[in-house]
């Protein structure tokens, strides 16, 4: 097949050591190549230059499990990890694969074990990952055989705020230095600490890139969603920041409708659980993808992971507080489940839009930021509440990683 | 069976397909004309995972009769032109009933699947398998819906919902 030539990002020599297809980025900071969301051979670069790199990368909050045995499964790209409560109480993540003959050892999303066994040659793991059963009699395996050589192999981990990060590289920076000025708003996002109750999941598929959810997810509240026009829903004052590893945090007020004639049960959009409203919306994305938003009342971490070049799996994971009451509890559940999520009345759109702008993304030319972009030749440190700028720290440090040159003006 | 027996699951199967041609004809309000004006009416749309690990978080949570009606006003008006339309099938059939949960009503239990066709995806693809748990009460004009919950089979929806399963 003949190759096609995208008439804006020619195609130069390598840049970096990259080994996906010679690349190179606009001189703007403001520009993004369309052609980066759908390059099926800039995915597995992908995997292995950040999501396999000595990025941290979230994959779970401790109140997901938050019994001794507890577990859940996640991947970090094709990674299959168990995240779980070990019978001492200590949250602990291991790769998703028996020692022996790397048979995956637990297919459930979730549960309580006391043992993981493989099905394969019935190996048995505790909680702790150490080795406790194997079948073998006298004289089967090698002598020097030694059951604590085969313990369960996991990523580097570290819990911030209840947040289980892991990196599977083999030198992350310290977890304070990675997050770089967003650790308290992770306790902000999350309510003020970690402590939390699952109160259970949304997990959708959507169809479009990994970074085009992470490039389109948390700052457009105002115009796409109409629920917000239409409940006479104003969002007021709030700040937006980001770091140099595009991880941002954005907190604005939120200024409830005091009557809607639009729903015969309101309630849903009420605020119970404090009166802050000055905080009604408290966000935060981490590099790569996953990110917390807390609205009103409803806390929300939204763990995502690329699944390939066109689709990103996200799961939103709500909680309460540990010590809500029944009521709040119970109005937590019924404000986020009508409210956020893929079926959520001020947020279904978010998926649709996905969609859209990941099929728009196979035409040639660049995304452009313009609003908070002054001046498209500078990288922005400071935003306004509502800025798409936000995500350009977010895009330079992606094309630092992967090794992409930016082209000269 | 007798003569009651059959006439119970002959008005069933009549609700059940009118709920088929409302929910794949996109007619919100036949759809909550399937429901009993009751305010305890229900539809609760949820994961298996989510139902089996006791966690009460749905996908769509309508657990009373103003928030069915506020479904209508979602898909209709909050949500008109935001989203790439999309045709729906349902295939329904009936496994199990029984009467109760009390004197006036009767249990149904059914399997599910649902296909949806959109210029978003190539061809026709299974937007949800799974299980319909029906609780129906006749009132004054026929048999309705008390509680409509939907227990889908896969944890991960395989896109966003608009009209209800």
């Amino acid at each position: 097949m003949k190759p096609s030539i995208d008439p804006v990002v020619r195609s130069h020599a390598p840049g970096g050591d990259s080994g996906a297809k010679p690349f190179k980025w606009p001189a703007r900071y403001a520009e993004v190549p369309k052609e980066v969301f759908v390059r099926p051979d800039l995915f597995d670069e992908e995997l292995r230059r950040i999501f396999y790199s000595n990025q941290w990368i979230a994959v779970g909050h401790a109140a997901e499990v938050p019994s001794e045995g507890d577990f859940k499964t996640f991947s970090v790209g094709r990674v299959p990890l168990i995240i779980n409560r070990d019978m001492e109480g200590q949250v602990r993540v291991f790769y998703n694969s028996c020692t022996h003959r790397g048979t995956q050892l637990e297919t459930a999303t979730r549960g309580n074990r006391r043992t993981f066994s493989c099905p394969y040659h019935r190996w048995a793991f505790n909680p702790s990952g150490a080795l406790i059963g194997t079948p073998n009699r006298p004289g089967d395996f090698p002598e020097c055989f030694d059951r604590g050589d085969y313990g369960l192999r996991g990523p580097a981990v570290a819990l911030v705020h209840g947040m289980i990060f892991v990196s599977l590289g083999d030198a992350p920076p310290p977890i304070e230095q990675y997050l770089e000025g967003i650790t308290d708003q992770i306790a902000a996002a999350l309510g003020g600490d970690g402590n939390l109750i699952l109160l259970g999941y949304h997990k959708v598929l959507y169809r479009a890139n990994w970074k085009t959810y992470a490039d389109n997810c948390n700052y457009h509240a105002g115009l796409l969603h109409t629920a917000f026009r239409m409940l006479n829903w104003s969002g007021g004052r709030g700040v937006q920041f980001a770091n140099s590893r595009g991880q941002r945090g954005h907190t604005s007020e939120i200024s409830l409708p005091k009557s809607t004639d639009l729903l015969k049960d309101p309630s849903i959009i009420s605020l119970k659980s404090h009166s802050d409203t000055q905080s009604g919306s408290v966000n935060t994305r981490f590099f790569p993808v996953s990110g917390i938003s807390r609205h009103m009342d409803s806390i929300n971490i939204r763990f995502a992971n690329a699944i390939s070049v066109d689709e990103t799996e996200v799961h939103y994971t709500y909680f309460a507080r540990l010590g809500d009451s029944d009521d709040l509890i119970k109005h937590r559940i019924r404000q986020a489940s009508n409210l956020l999520g893929p079926c959520g009345m001020v947020s279904m759109e978010d998926a649709a839009v996905f969609h859209r702008v990941h099929v728009g993304s196979h035409t040639p030319g660049v995304s452009v930021f313009l609003k908070g972009a002054t001046d498209a030749n500078v990288l922005p440190s400071r935003f306004g509440q509502a800025d798409e700028a936000a995500n350009m720290p977010f895009w330079e440090y992606y094309r630092s990683l992967m090794g992409f040159d930016r082209e000269q003006e | 069976m007798n003569t009651t027996d059959a006439s119970i699951r002959l008005a069933f199967d009549a609700l059940q397909s009118r709920y088929i041609a409302a929910v794949d004809r996109q007619r919100m309000e036949d759809w909550l004309q399937t429901f009993a004006s009751d305010e305890h009416a229900a539809y609760i749309c949820n994961s298996a995972e989510n139902v089996e690990g006791g966690l009460g978080i749905a996908w769509i949570l309508d657990d009373c009769h103003a928030r069915l009606q506020d479904r209508v006003t979602f898909v209709t008006k909050v949500w008109k032109g935001t989203y790439t339309p999309y045709k729906t099938r349902h295939v329904v059939q009936c496994t199990s009933w029984k009467s109760g949960p009390d004197e006036t009503c009767f249990s149904f239990e059914s399997n599910f699947i649902v296909t949806y066709t959109s210029s978003d995806i190539r061809g026709t693809e299974t937007l949800a398998t799974g299980v319909y748990l029906d609780t129906v009460r006749f009132e004054a004009d026929g048999l309705k819906f008390l509680k409509k919950e939907v227990i889908v089979d896969n944890p991960i929806l395989q896109r966003y919902l608009v009209f209800p399963l």
